[in-house]
């Protein structure tokens, strides 16, 4: 069975080209436009890995975790400019890693992967 | 220790110039006085002591006159002289008739009464010539002898047959000294009485509490006697002004020196002091000196401080804000490279290349709005018909689906003064920050009103509005509410406007929406002002 991965980012070509980067890799993706989107499916449908933008409007992606029900899945989050404030919290909340836009796509796909494999 | 100062070496200097001076007027005015008293004292003296003598003077005149009466005898002469000049009181007095010849000629005693003395018989002969000379004119006088055997001859002309009569008295210095010292014009007075007119010692008939006085100092005043002229020679014991005035200059001196010394240490003190509270401004100053210098530091290190910061940020904005699209060029970089192996992926190539190419653009778009803001340029103005540019506005940015743009424009056209870039990218950033403040859609609309100073183009969208905190930083560098954007666009439209001497105003309100109205002078206000 395929692993799904909820890919959630406000920014069009980001979230698209994550979209087909992970579904070449043999995920099943889904994407989410916003946190509040974001949240909702994943109370709706367990997934294996969120992958997640840290800035979004109205709900950033540490919100997003903390607001997540146990047991959560593994959420892999993203940002352009680490806040430590964010950072902290996004330890906090046991996020599965902190990635620096831009990444290697070989790179996220090894970190994706393990996240997926410690879920399962 | 410091030397003491100048001022109050000057201050004690005139001080005691004043005082010296003031001193020495006193001290010659007193002089002055004094010899005046005295001269008067010595006329007053020379009065007395005349006087005082006259009764011989009488004597001798009245034995003369009896002489001539009686016919010059000699038996007669004696029993009168002895009536007249009675050895009373101690005098034992000699009379004599003595005839004297032709002028110049020789003298004998007709008729002695008693001893003459024998070594005084030339001036005793001179003394009955110049008798007989004198005439009725009066007696003439002479001192004879020496030490205690002193004794005063008086001479008077008979009249009769060139005979002249002569007494002799002994003269008791001492006697006549004690008598006279006890009356008041002679206290404080040292007086000595001539038989003469000069100051000859010979002449000296008596002196008064001591012995007769010489020096520049001494007043004299002289006396008619008979037909010669005595002199009184007188010198003040003390001051005759009294012992205030006398004092008075040596009191100027002290008192003045006194009070010299009292000012000058005045001066002295006040100098002092003042010069301590110089040297406490002085150093007061340099501590200040010092602390400004330290402020200045702080300052300048603050102000570096403040530099980095702002360049801190900078960075980080425009950091965090390209890595978005770098991130998305990447992951698209990766499909591409995947795509183009593959025999069916040319669609997903080009794809893949659509969305390369809008982030590089967004990349780009950041970089631009950050060299707007960096590059201050000066206006390059020209008329600008706004209606037109408003226009060429709309249609470079034409509205999201959801969103209506009305206009409303003045019936004529107005122009402004303006660099038409500057003006165009203050436009667009007000049209693009309305479309954005309406995500669920809305209405947007231009206004234009112009009057003969100013156009005003007002721009209202019916979005979300902000809060008045939100209004008081809007123009701020690097503030934003958007999720994307390094927050320049606001801050550099200000700028733009305020370089036009332009003025950009805002209305909002939470859940209503916001007004930007700039107002730009307008083209012809500018030559007008």
């Amino acid at each position: 069975m395929s692993r799904s991965v909820l890919v959630v980012d406000d920014e069009a070509g980001m979230r698209e080209t994550l979209v087909d980067i992970l579904t070449s890799a043999g995920y099943t993706v889904t994407p989410a436009e916003d946190g509040a989107a974001a949240l909702q499916m994943a109370r709706a449908q367990p997934y294996d890995v969120i992958i997640m933008d840290i800035r979004m409007p109205a709900m950033t992606g540490v919100e997003v975790l903390a607001s997540l029900e146990h047991p959560p899945p593994q959420v892999v989050l993203m940002t352009g400019y680490a806040v430590d404030e964010q950072l902290r919290q996004a330890r906090e909340n046991n996020a599965f890693a902190i990635m620096q836009k831009p990444f290697q796509v070989p790179y996220l796909l090894r970190i994706v992967e393990a996240a997926a494999n410690s879920a399962a | 220790m410091r030397g003491v100062r100048m001022p109050t070496v000057a201050v004690v200097a005139a001080l005691v110039a004043a005082t010296g001076g003031s001193a020495y007027v006193a001290h010659r005015a007193n002089r002055v006085e004094d010899r005046r008293l005295l001269s008067e004292r010595a006329s007053e003296i020379a009065l007395i002591l005349t006087s005082d003598f006259a009764g011989l003077q009488t004597q001798v005149t009245t034995m003369a006159a009896e002489t001539a009466l009686n016919g010059a005898d000699p038996r007669a002469f004696r029993t009168a002289s002895a009536a007249l000049a009675p050895a009373s009181g101690g005098f034992a007095t000699t009379t004599a008739l003595v005839r004297v010849g032709r002028p110049g000629g020789s003298v004998r005693y007709l008729v002695k009464t008693g001893p003459l003395d024998a070594t005084s018989a030339a001036p005793l002969a001179d003394l009955m010539r110049r008798a007989a000379a004198a005439g009725s004119a009066g007696a003439t006088s002479l001192v004879l002898g020496t030490g205690t055997s002193r004794v005063l001859g008086l001479a008077h002309a008979v009249g009769v047959g060139h005979l002249v009569v002569y007494e002799q008295l002994p003269l008791d210095l001492e006697a006549a000294a004690s008598e006279a010292s006890t009356s008041a014009p002679f206290r404080e007075l040292d007086v000595a009485l001539y038989a003469a007119a000069t100051r000859d010692p010979d002449a000296l008939i008596l002196s008064i509490n001591g012995p007769p006085p010489r020096g520049d100092d001494v007043a004299t005043a002289t006396a008619p006697f008979g037909a010669d002229t005595w002199l009184v020679a007188t010198r003040a014991t003390s001051s005759l002004t009294g012992a205030l005035a006398a004092d008075e200059w040596w009191l100027i001196l002290v008192t003045g020196l006194f009070l010299t010394g009292v000012l000058g240490f005045l001066v002295e003190t006040l100098l002092r002091r003042r010069d301590y509270a110089l040297a406490l401004v002085a150093e007061r100053t340099e501590e200040l000196q010092a602390s400004v210098r330290e402020l200045e530091e702080a300052q300048g290190k603050l102000v570096q401080a403040t530099r980095l910061a702002a360049i801190g940020q900078l960075a980080s904005a425009i950091g965090h804000e390209l890595r978005n699209p770098l991130g998305v060029i990447t992951n698209a970089h990766y499909l591409l490279r995947t795509a183009v192996e593959r025999p069916d992926g040319k669609a997903d190539v080009l794809r893949h290349l659509d969305t390369a190419e809008r982030e590089v653009g967004a990349a780009t778009l950041i970089v631009s709005d950050l060299l707007d803001y960096a590059r201050a340029r000066a206006p390059v103005t020209s008329p600008v018909d706004v209606l037109d540019l408003i226009d060429e506005v709309q249609s470079v940015m034409p509205p999201p689906p959801d969103v209506h743009v009305e206009r409303s424009d003045p019936a004529s056209a107005p122009s402004v003064l303006a660099d038409r870039d500057q003006l165009r990218q203050v436009l667009l950033n007000l049209l693009s920050n309305a479309y954005e403040a309406m995500p669920e859609g809305g209405r947007v609309t231009i206004a234009v009103t112009s009057d003969e100073r100013t156009v005003s183009i007002a721009v209202t969208d019916t979005g979300i509005g902000m809060d008045e905190q939100t209004q008081a930083q809007i123009f701020e560098p690097f503030f934003t509410q958007k999720v994307r954007g390094i927050g320049l666009g606001l801050s550099v439209t200000k700028r733009i406007v305020e370089t036009h001497r332009g003025t950009i105003r805002i209305v909002s309100a939470l859940g209503a929406g916001t007004t930007f109205t700039v107002g730009l002078p307008a083209a012809g206000a500018e030559e007008a002002t």
